[in-house]
This record gives structure tokens, C-alpha cells and sequence, in this order.
């Protein structure tokens, strides 16, 4: 690293799917990002654009420490537990670690003298919709331990904007997708819940068939419609909500979404296009607390800081087939 | 007076801010009713003189997650009443990140070993103020919650986390939702201590004993028969009364969850309070008028139907003069010193005159 005079980011849960691709994106635009991650769900080889420091969110003392070496200008907290069906069954946890260890985030930031905050949050906050596209003042009210726990830091969020403890950006992503074009990150959970990997795992033999959930909705071929945002174009949204903050910008929520829906059907006919293969499927019931549609309005965040969703179906699904092949080995087909 | 005696093999409850003000009343009445009671206060806001002497006391931290396991195991805690935290609003305001630390995330920390002890029952106490500006007076458990201030925020938040506890643990909750807390213990044991009040009926006495020189009176415009804020007034006694019938409720009922509304249903203005202070003070409180303050409602009352149909519970000191005179006596008795009786010897019991 050369660049004397990056200002350093703090990036929390930066070796993960989306902070991997926003320390990337920090990293050329001008900004050095220091990765601070426990590695639970994150990747060791995803950090490569600046330091990495190993520790937990939950360990103030070792926040502390990182804030103090490092004197960041923001910090980007991306870490968090994100399984919704897991968030259920162990709530305890998510409010540990997505409550909680933001709240020993953001009290080692105010001791560190950091008034700059982007929070990585979701359409979930949301609840079920009342109407689509969502715009940012849609009510929230979230369906499960998931939602709740990062409503609650939103909250929290808000109220120390109000005493000017703390100026944030809240990003509320709806489905982030695709891999950077360089091929070096992508997306690689374990277990892997989203619907592109699962395709693309069938589309390859690596998994017997996709199941669609639910194919009974009121949508306009009955499967549930979601808005993929390309990860890349997701990145550059903290980079911007980054020097909104640092030029003195006002704590604002942003809805990040392409504003366009896609149903699981399309979703999977676009894959087999992308990839030339065909994908076993079958039908399954619907899953509880997943709504029919979930489609962003994105207006807000492209009037105030200037985003534009840049990249389309097309290259998420053919940045997300390349990463996939790279991640599984896949060759073509016989 | 007379103690129940309470058996080693009574159940266990742990009971933190038990040396606080609502939380001396609540081990008095659990201690009264049987129970085994172990206090775990970290003395930030309350008094160790005010813990009962039957109950062990404990000074410690919430969130020490050894300390809180450790006495789960040690004395075999089946319930926990969770009073610990911070209360006043105004400083929520200005510190949220205080509140949400103190208040949400430590309860956090005590739901995560209260479920890796194995408890089972948990009471939690909690504010109308997670309500906010409700659209309907009385308010039903079922109205919107829509706090306006980062205390009433940072108890719903405990709330939601103790509902999603409940639905994936074996341990089931009770909610109570208090309105205004005020009075003492009618023997003079405890009451409210802390300095600093914020509360009219403890403002109020304090002026009557001379602490203060007058109270004031925020907004003589709202939209009540008398212009100023009308709020329901609960007897400590009986809010306490109420915590441990709702822990013979979650033991009977095991599959059953509690969300409580705590009060009598019934307002009073704040004139209406100084009169009542006046009266049983036999003073004349000087009143200031002066501006509402932000995010004060109108009028705050409780529908208490549900608790009165759902727990063996009837109140007991629901009335307004009563209520002042507890609170009265027991501001005198902290005029004449604090702590107002040493721990060691029993205090003499004072019944109130009206």
C-alpha cells in the first residue's frame, strides 16, 4: 500500500459478501479500508484491499484498540448475523450480535472521537408490504428477530443523530447479488440460503434441483418477486453515503434497490440463459413470513447522492456465474 | 410485623434494581408471599439500605453474564423480575446511546443467561411510555406502540427481544406496562429514594417538606377538564402486588405469555395532585405555571381490563389522597436522614394519617 494519505474506513464484517466488495470499492476511490471481522462467516483471502484486523464486535476493549491504531474518519458496519430463518429459532443471538455488538460499536466510536456512521441495513425493517415499490417512509414493521434487530439499531441510529451523537447513513438493501467483475469475491455462505447460488448450484449438478417456494402468489406468474441489486453497484452506494457524511451531509435512510422486480421464474429462465444449462426444478409450499413482492423505490438515493443502479440482470447473473464456476471448479459441460 | 416464614425449598427469584424504587417493593411483596428472593443491583440509582433483610443481596452488574449464571445455579432462580435500568426520559433524550447501552443491550446480555440457566419465568418491567402519544385514552395492550423518546424505545426493544425469547425457548414472559408510579410502602420500609426527581407526586411532597420551593406545572392548555396533564396514578404497593401474581400467573401457566397494562384506569390532573398534596400535607404548594414540554401527552391512562381479568389481582391503595400520604411520610422520613433506617433494625411500622 502506497497510498500514504487514504483516509482510513473502518469496515466491520468486511471480509464478507458485501463488505469485501465495498473495501474493494473504498480502496479505489481513494479510501483505505481496515477490516475488522471475526471471520465466523467472513473470508480471510476477501481481505485485500487494506489491513485486517481479527476480532469480535461484541469485544469493546478490542474495538477500541483497532480505533485507536487505525484513527478512522467512519466506520462501515456491515457485521452482523443475516439468517433469517436462524434469527427465529435463536433470536438471543441476533440480538446479540446485531444489537448488542452495534451498540459496543458505536460506544467505542463516540470514545474514539468518530461521529461518521454507515449502517448496512434491509428491506426487512419493512415488514410486509403495504405497497410497491417501497419508498423510504413505507412503515416498518419487521416479521421476524432478523428485521427487528436491525430496526432496533436504526432506531438507536436515529435518537443519537437527534443528540448529535452520531451522524449515519442507514442503507436498507433489498436483494444485493452478483460478484465484482474482477472475479476475486463473491458470494460463498455456509449455509447458503440465497436464491442465485442455489440456482446456479443446480444449473451446474451441484445440487438436485431449486426449489421454488411458492408458486401461488399474486404476482404475474405466481412466483415471489424480488429487487437484485448488483453487489458492485451496492458498494458504491456506502462510498457515496461515505462522503456524504464526510462533507458534512445530514443523517438520511436510503432505500438500495433497483426499483425493478424479478420473479423467481424469470430469475431462473435468465440463469439458464446466462449459463446454457437447464434447471431442475420443483415446487414447494410456501416458506412462512416470505411476501409475495419486495421492490424497492430508489428515488431518494439517486436524487440526494447521485446513485445509479449501473449494472443489470444480465451482469449480475453472469458476474455470479463466473464467480461460482471459479468457487466450485465447475468446467463446462461435457 | 409478621413474616411469612419462607422455606428453602420456596422458589427462588432473582430480582435486579431490587434495591431501587420499584424494585424494594416488589422483594417486599415477593418475601411477603413466600418466595425466596435474591437481589443483584449494581447500586448506580439505588440503596442497598432499601433491600429488604430477608433477601441476599448482591451488588453486581446485569450484564455480567459469570455473576448472573452463577446465582442462577447457586440458588436455583426459576423467575427473574427485571427492574434494573435507566428512567428518565429527558436524559434518554440527550444520551440515547446511554439508554439503548444500559437499558436494551444489558437486558440483552441478562435474557441470554437467564435462558442459559434455565429459567423459567421472566417479568419485565416495562413503561405506557411505549405508547407514545396514544390515539385512544384508555389505552389497550393493543394499541400501537410508537415511543417518542429513546427510554420508551430502548424498553420496547427488551420487549421484542423477550417476545422472540418466549416463542424459541422454553421460559415465558410477563410484560407489565406501567403508568405512574408513586406512594411508598405503607410500613415505611422503602419508597422513592433518588435524587433528582422527575416524577410530580414526588416533586410534589418534596416541596411540601421544604426541599423545594415550588412545582411546576408543564402546560395549562392541554385538552383536559382542567387544561393541565392528566396521568394514571398506581399505587407502588400495588404495582407490586401485581409483579408477583403475575409470576404465580407464568408458573401456573407455563405455555401462557403476559402483556399488562399497570394501573387503575382512571386519571388525575396535575392540579388535581396538588390539591390532593395541599390537602394531605395541609400545606400550599406554590404552582409555576410554565410551557408544555415536548412529547408530553395530553393524558395518559391505562384500560386495565385485561390485568384485572387475567391475574388474581385487585388493587388495594387506589386512591388518590392515600397515595400522596405514603409518599408523604415517606419523604419525611427521608428528611430526617438517609439512609431513613438502619438496615439492622426494624423500622417502626407508619401507617400513614389521613
Amino acid at each position: 500500500m502506497t497510498g500514504t494519505t487514504m483516509p482510513p474506513v473502518l469496515v466491520t464484517g468486511g471480509a464478507g459478501y458485501i463488505g469485501s466488495h465495498t473495501a474493494m470499492r473504498l480502496a479505489e476511490t481513494g479510501f483505505q479500508p481496515i477490516v475488522f471481522d471475526n471471520l465466523s462467516n467472513g473470508h480471510r483471502d476477501f481481505v485485500r484491499w487494506g489491513p485486517f484486523e481479527e476480532g469480535d464486535i461484541r469485544d469493546g476493549d478490542r474495538v477500541r484498540a483497532v480505533l485507536e491504531q487505525y484513527r478512522p474518519c467512519a466506520i462501515i458496519h456491515f457485521a452482523a448475523l443475516i439468517e433469517v430463518g436462524e434469527s427465529v429459532r435463536f433470536p438471543e443471538r441476533f440480538y446479540e450480535v446485531n444489537v448488542g455488538g452495534a451498540a459496543t460499536v458505536l460506544a467505542a466510536a463516540r470514545r474514539a472521537g468518530i461521529d461518521k456512521f454507515v449502517f448496512s441495513s434491509t428491506c426487512a425493517t419493512y415488514g410486509t408490504p403495504q405497497r410497491l415499490p417501497m419508498d423510504e417512509s413505507h412503515v416498518q414493521a419487521p416479521l421476524n428477530p432478523y428485521g427487528h434487530s436491525k430496526l432496533m439499531v436504526e432506531t438507536m441510529l436515529r435518537d443519537m443523530a437527534g443528540a448529535d451523537e452520531m451522524r449515519s447513513v442507514l442503507l436498507r438493501y433489498f436483494n444485493a447479488a452478483g460478484a465484482s467483475a474482477a472475479g476475486l469475491i463473491g458470494e460463498d455462505h455456509e449455509p447458503e440460503t440465497h436464491a442465485i447460488p442455489l440456482i446456479l448450484d443446480a444449473v451446474a449438478g451441484r445440487r438436485p434441483g431449486f426449489a421454488i417456494f411458492g408458486s401461488d402468489y399474486p404476482t404475474r406468474d405466481g412466483t415471489a418477486e424480488r429487487d437484485y441489486v448488483h453487489v458492485e453497484d451496492l458498494a458504491e452506494a456506502h462510498v457515496l453515503a461515505l462522503r456524504h457524511l464526510l462533507g458534512g451531509g445530514a443523517s438520511r435512510s436510503y432505500n438500495v434497490g433497483t426499483g425493478r422486480g424479478t420473479t423467481v421464474r424469470e430469475l431462473i429462465a435468465a440463469v439458464e440463459a446466462v449459463t446454457g444449462r437447464a434447471c431442475p426444478v420443483r415446487l414447494a409450499e410456501r416458506r412462512d413470513g416470505d411476501a409475495a413482492a419486495l421492490v424497492a423505490e430508489p428515488a431518494r438515493l439517486m436524487a440526494e447522492l447521485g446513485w445509479r443502479p449501473t449494472r443489470d440482470l444480465h451482469a449480475i447473473l453472469g458476474s455470479a456465474w463466473k464467480w461460482h464456476r471459479s468457487l466450485h471448479a465447475i468446467g463446462e459441460p461435457a | 410485623m409478621f413474616h411469612k416464614a419462607i422455606s428453602p425449598q420456596a422458589p427462588a427469584v432473582l430480582v435486579t434494581g431490587g434495591a431501587g424504587y420499584i424494585g424494594s417493593h416488589a422483594v417486599l411483596a415477593l418475601l411477603e408471599s413466600g418466595y425466596r428472593v435474591v437481589v443483584l443491583d449494581n447500586l448506580a440509582t439505588g440503596f442497598a439500605w432499601a433491600v429488604a433483610e430477608d433477601a441476599v443481596f448482591v451488588e453486581g452488574d446485569i450484564a455480567d453474564r459469570d455473576l448472573v449464571t452463577g446465582l442462577i445455579a447457586e440458588h436455583g432462580i426459576v423467575a427473574i423480575m427485571h427492574f434494573a435500568g435507566s428512567v428518565v426520559v429527558p436524559d434518554s433524550v440527550v444520551r440515547p446511546l446511554a439508554y439503548y447501552d444500559n437499558n436494551t443491550a444489558k437486558s440483552r446480555t441478562l435474557i441470554e443467561s437467564a435462558v442459559a440457566g434455565g429459567v423459567s419465568h421472566f417479568i419485565f418491567s416495562s413503561t405506557a411510555a411505549t405508547y407514545g402519544i396514544p390515539a385512544r385514552v384508555p389505552v389497550r395492550e393493543t394499541a400501537p406502540t410508537r415511543p417518542i423518546n429513546p427510554y420508551g424505545w430502548s424498553k420496547l426493544m427488551t420487549e421484542q427481544m423477550l417476545a422472540d425469547t418466549a416463542a424459541a425457548h422454553p421460559l415465558n414472559v410477563g410484560i407489565l406496562r406501567y403508568f405512574n408510579v408513586a406512594g411508598a410502602d405503607p410500613l415505611g420500609r422503602t419508597g422513592q429514594s433518588t435524587a433528582g426527581a422527575t416524577h410530580l407526586i414526588k416533586v410534589a411532597v418534596e416541596a411540601a417538606t421544604g426541599k423545594r420551593d415550588h412545582v411546576a406545572i408543564y402546560g395549562t392548555d392541554f385538552v383536559t377538564p382542567d387544561g393541565t396533564g392528566v396521568r394514571d396514578y398506581i399505587h407502588v404497593s400495588d404495582l407490586a402486588a401485581a409483579h408477583v401474581r403475575a409470576l404465580e400467573r407464568l408458573i401456573a401457566e407455563p405455555a401462557e405469555n403476559l402483556l399488562l397494562n399497570c394501573g387503575y384506569g382512571r386519571g388525575y390532573s396535575v392540579r388535581e395532585v396538588l390539591d390532593s398534596v395541599d390537602r394531605v400535607a395541609n400545606c400550599r404548594i406554590e404552582r409555576r405555571l410554565a410551557q408544555r414540554r415536548a412529547g408530553d401527552p395530553p393524558a395518559l391512562v391505562a384500560n386495565n381490563r385485561r390485568i384485572l381479568a387475567t391475574l388474581d389481582w385487585r388493587p388495594d391503595r387506589d386512591d388518590l389522597d392515600t397515595i400522596v400520604a405514603d409518599a408523604l411520610a415517606w419523604e419525611r422520613r427521608l428528611a430526617e436522614g438517609t439512609p431513613p433506617a438502619a438496615r439492622a433494625s426494624s423500622p417502626e411500622p407508619q401507617v400513614s394519617s389521613r
